[in-house]
Order: C-alpha cells, then sequence, then structure tokens
C-alpha cells in the first residue's frame, strides 16, 4: 500500500472544492481550518491519516460546501429584478435613439433573439473566448482541467439565467403589443402566441442547452481518484 | 444534542457573540462553541464560513488576511460597529423568547 501523503490528500480535497465551486479565497479559508484541524488532531497523538480522514468530515462534503457558498455567491432576487429592468431599458434607449419600435422585436424569431442575448450576454461578462471554450468543452467532448470546470459550469449557469431572461423580455414585449392593441380584440390572440412562443424557446434553450452543457463539463474524469 | 434547526437559528447570534470579545478567525470559534456549550453545538464545521460570509457582506463582520502565528495566511474576522447593534437586538429577541418559555412553564398559561 502507498504511504499517506498528507500534502497529496490536501491537494486531492482542494481540487474536489474547486470542482464543487467554491471560490479561490473560500478555499485558502477552508484548507487552514483543515490544517488546524489535522494539527491538533496529531497533537492529541492520532496517526496523520485519521486525523486527516476525521478532519475532512467535520468540515463536511466538498459537494455539499460547494452548494452553500454558491448559494452564498448568487444573486439575490431584488438584484435579478433590478438586472432585468437595467436590461430592458437598455433595449428600449437603443430602439428608441434607433427610431425602432419594440414590436419589431417580435418580427425576429423567438429562438433568435432568446439565442443573441445569451451570446451577448456571456460574451460581455464572461469574454469571446470563455464563452466558446464553454461550447468546445461541453461538446467537445475533451474534458477540461480541473480548475477551469467551476469556471466554465459558472459560464452555464449564466447562459441559463439569460435564456430566461430573453423569455421575459419577449413576454414585455408581448404584453407591451397588448396593451397597445386592447382597442382590436382580433390581434390580442398572435400576441398571446408570441409571448408563448418566446417562452416556450427560452425554456428549450435554458433547459436542454445550458442545463445541459453544464451537466457534460461537470461529467465525472473515468479516472477520478479517492482521496488517499 | 441541540436540534439541527435550533442550531441553525441560533449561528448568527452566536457567532456574533463570540466575536465580541476580540476578533477571531473559523477554527478558533468552532472550538470556542463547542468548548462553551459541552459538544452540544455541533455544526458541521465548513457550514460555519457561508455565515461569516454573510454577516461580513451586511457589514456586521470585518474581515482581515494576516500571517497567522503557524506561518499560514488566515482571514480573521472581528465585530463592527453595526455589528455590535445587531448583537444587542438578536440578544434581546432571544431574551424575550427564553422569558416567555421560562413563564409558560412556570404556569402563565393558565393565566
Amino acid at each position: 500500500m502507498a504511504k499517506f501523503s498528507l500534502e497529496t490528500a490536501i491537494g486531492t480535497w482542494r481540487r474536489e472544492l474547486q470542482v464543487a465551486g467554491v471560490n479561490d479565497e473560500a478555499r485558502r479559508e477552508l484548507e487552514d481550518h483543515l490544517r488546524s484541524s489535522v494539527e491538533r488532531a496529531i497533537d492529541a497523538g492520532e496517526q496523520v491519516e485519521q486525523a486527516f480522514a476525521r478532519a475532512c468530515v467535520l468540515l463536511g462534503e466538498p459537494v455539499v460546501l460547494g452548494e452553500e457558498f454558491t448559494k452564498e455567491t448568487n444573486m439575490n432576487p431584488w438584484s435579478k429584478l433590478v438586472g432585468i429592468v437595467v436590461a430592458v431599458a437598455a433595449i428600449w434607449l437603443v430602439l428608441f435613439l434607433e427610431g425602432l419600435h419594440a414590436e419589431m422585436l417580435l418580427q425576429w424569431p423567438p429562438l433568435l433573439l432568446v439565442l443573441g442575448l445569451c451570446a451577448g450576454g456571456l460574451v460581455a461578462s464572461h469574454g469571446p473566448k470563455r464563452a466558446w471554450r464553454a461550447l468546445s468543452v461541453a461538446f467537445g467532448g475533451r474534458r477540461p482541467p480541473l480548475g477551469e470546470i467551476a469556471e466554465l459550469r459558472e459560464v452555464c449557469r449564466r447562459g441559463h439565467r439569460l435564456a430566461y431572461a430573453g423569455g421575459v423580455l419577449q413576454a414585455i414585449f408581448g404584453a407591451i403589443g397588448i396593451c397597445s392593441h386592447l382597442d382590436q380584440p382580433s390581434l390580442i390572440g398572435p400576441w398571446i402566441g408570441d409571448i408563448l412562443i418566446g417562452l416556450v424557446h427560452a425554456v428549450v434553450v435554458a433547459e436542454l442547452g445550458f442545463a445541459t452543457m453544464e451537466r457534460w463539463i461537470a461529467r465525472p474524469a473515468p479516472d477520478a481518484g479517492v482521496v488517499a | 444534542m441541540a436540534s439541527r434547526n435550533l442550531v441553525a437559528a441560533s449561528a448568527i447570534p452566536i457567532l456574533m457573540a463570540v466575536l465580541a470579545h476580540g476578533e477571531s478567525y473559523g477554527y478558533a470559534i468552532i472550538q470556542r462553541v463547542r468548548t462553551l456549550s459541552d459538544g452540544e453545538l455541533d455544526w458541521t464545521e465548513g457550514m460555519l464560513y457561508p455565515v461569516l460570509h454573510r454577516l461580513e457582506k451586511k457589514g456586521w463582520v470585518k474581515s482581515d488576511w494576516r500571517q497567522s502565528d503557524t506561518g499560514r495566511e488566515r482571514k480573521y474576522y472581528a465585530l463592527s460597529a453595526t455589528g455590535r447593534k445587531a448583537l444587542k437586538k438578536e440578544h434581546a429577541e432571544w431574551e424575550r423568547v427564553h422569558l416567555t418559555l421560562q413563564a409558560l412553564l412556570a404556569g402563565g398559561a393558565r393565566g
């Protein structure tokens, strides 16, 4: 049996935290905690391997910790709402300056609008290289280095949110269309149809597109090791 | 052993009460709580950090990375002035719950 190495075990544990989405600063903090816990157990007479295993159990599963830390960094619903309002206001401003009508947006294929918003949002927030990398890793089949997985998953999560934002945007434009044609009831039906089609496209892009991409990026490596 | 719900509900005031006595760091905070509660308040240690980070975002706690006596970089937390006020309020609320419960158990429910 190979001799237990504390540093190797801590390195593996650190990578598990990274894969679980725990950010760099929190990882450093948790590592200090883990090391303090191991040192104390060793001082109390425990073997290094046992001390490490016990410290890991006390600290909690990396996956569970990842979920807690991700919750902490997720935007709260009010920030999301403010973000959507700002995005809608910005689009209206552009349309106004261009002398266009919001209704024209619904002339575009809904899928194009959702995909355009996702692509534009991802390029603006993560840069074109990172956005392309997430696509190529998810569909290309090659597993990225462990350090990159959390970052690429974040790209997918943002794409997921943007797709729904696209659906909401189309619904808002549709609602505006309905309000401006209240005197022509025969036109309201097609507007409602447009809203529903937009929402369906948003769900398809978010759930079948980005959620699947995230699962593929996070798929376990065939040679995934086990902590000492 | 305290129930999970009680442990979760009391985490914030307990963390702040530990920090009210001076700055500290995650591992030391856990040890302090474990000792003072005779092991009755047993947290999953890693869960302490998201709570500390939330308190930091609220401005109730300040933090500072420094080199510790082990030579490692360590994040120290201290209660801010707003945090002290919040702790006072939390303490008053817990006191009210405690006093109500005591009064009820002493027979106040009949009145």
